[in-house]
């Protein structure tokens, strides 16, 4: 075997050696085999090129994007425990014991996560994280389904006359037409469910702001004041996100898109002074719905626009 | 019409330089004289290939006095199959030539 620690082009070929996959080791002693018959002039351009194919099979090992998620994934709970274990000291230093018992709580749950994940792999993240998502829907989706699901009648009917429609024309087409119309419904009535289910937990996150205010205050201040007021503010864009998907103006819904956005605004704001898991946490819910806000009325403005069949 | 597999330009005119000499074992620096395509290409290329079935290598003795054996490469049956649906005039230059032997 040549040596190819001799010079700089030698070197580049023992570094893609060195990062290929154990899989592919033999190809790429064939390439260390064949550079001893390249010639001096095109030696630099072929272990630059065997380099480059080092780097591709390397990055799309499985081993390596196997490592590469559960790295993201340890780095993504550490990341986050360390994150309430910090919001957790603030709420000590202010007395709040449920708070503190929180964010220690959930810190360490995802220190556990991520020790299970370093040691089992990707895993056990499923298995510790399924019954954590599954217990979060759960709470969600009750709600949700009362208002949107049951409330609605089918689209659907034997007659073909669903929601008073009726497509010219008979037999396949209608069936055909019947059958893009409910398509469409669907994909309309699946936004206002997230946006309620975003609303509710927002509302949440703003009535647990107030609660905490006589935890975190012990006399009524003008801080006190303005924690009771961001409580209130998250409240109110809750209430009015739930409400609005009543109501069918499109100016009320770019209103509330406008709230939505200035909510989101404001949290990132409040990370500037406030950079715990709070924070992230209203600031994404309020960028969901602004987000949803902004969809809707879009999707709205397109049926004005093109109207179904009538 | 039997349906065409959908491979790159690159593999056709690799294919095809292979398909020049079928029963012989090519090495890889003369493939990449022969097709000018890149060792970063071509390597990845013969790889995806021999996975695949289409190409299957050996390590052959050196003809220099010495030297290490040299990795070559030949179609099998099934790669020769589908070498033979690749047709020169859908390449850009139906001539390889001497291209960048890198």
């Amino acid at each position: 075997m040549i040596d190819t620690t001799d010079t700089h082009v030698g070197r580049l070929l023992a570094l893609a050696c060195r990062i290929a996959p154990p899989e592919r080791h033999e190809w790429f002693a064939a390439m260390v085999a064949e550079f001893d018959h390249v010639p001096d002039s095109a030696r630099g351009r072929f272990a630059l090129g065997c380099l480059l194919a080092a780097i591709r099979e390397r990055a799309i090992s499985p081993q390596f994007v196997n490592a590469a998620a559960r790295s993201m994934l340890i780095g993504g709970a550490v990341f986050w425990a360390g994150l309430n274990v910090r919001f957790a000291g603030r709420m000590s230093a202010n007395e709040a014991l449920v708070p503190e018992a929180i964010g220690y709580g959930t810190a360490l749950i995802f220190t556990i996560g991520a020790l299970a994940t370093a040691r089992y792999g990707c895993r056990a993240t499923i298995a510790l994280a399924a019954p954590l998502m599954a217990v979060l829907a759960g709470g969600c989706v009750p709600p949700v389904r009362k208002r949107t699901g049951a409330a609605r009648e089918p689209y659907h009917r034997a007659d073909g006359g669903g929601s008073g429609r009726s497509c010219p024309g008979g037999g396949d087409r209608r069936l055909r037409c019947q059958s893009i119309a409910h398509q469409a419904e669907t994909s309309l009535m699946r936004l206002p469910a997230t946006r309620t289910a975003l609303a509710i937990l927002a509302g949440l996150l703003g009535v647990v702001h107030l609660a905490l205010t006589t935890l975190v205050y012990a006399n009524w201040t003008i801080d006190a004041l303005w924690f009771v007021g961001t409580g209130m503010a998250m409240v109110v864009a809750a209430a009015a996100n739930v409400i609005a998907g009543k109501a069918p103006g499109p100016g009320v819904r770019m209103s509330i898109a406008t709230v939505n956005i200035a909510m989101t605004g404001f949290f990132a704001a409040a990370w500037l002074v406030l950079p715990g898991p709070q924070t992230i946490i209203g600031g994404l819910l309020f960028l969901s719905l602004a987000l949803c806000s902004l969809s809707s009325a879009a999707g709205m403005d397109a049926r004005h626009e093109h109207p179904p069949l009538v | 019409m039997p349906r065409r597999a959908n491979i790159s330009r690159q593999t056709q005119t690799a294919l095809l330089a292979l398909l020049e000499r079928p029963q012989e074992w090519r090495y890889g620096y003369e493939l990449m004289e022969r097709t000018g395509i890149a060792s970063g290409t071509l390597y990845p290329m013969l790889i995806r290939l021999c996975d695949q079935g289409h190409l299957e290598a050996r390590w052959v003795p050196s003809s220099r006095e010495g030297r290490p054996p040299r990795h070559a490469y030949r179609l099998t049956t099934a790669g020769l199959a589908l070498a033979r649906t690749v047709r020169s005039a859908d390449l850009p230059r139906a001539d390889f030539g001497m291209g960048l032997a890198v």
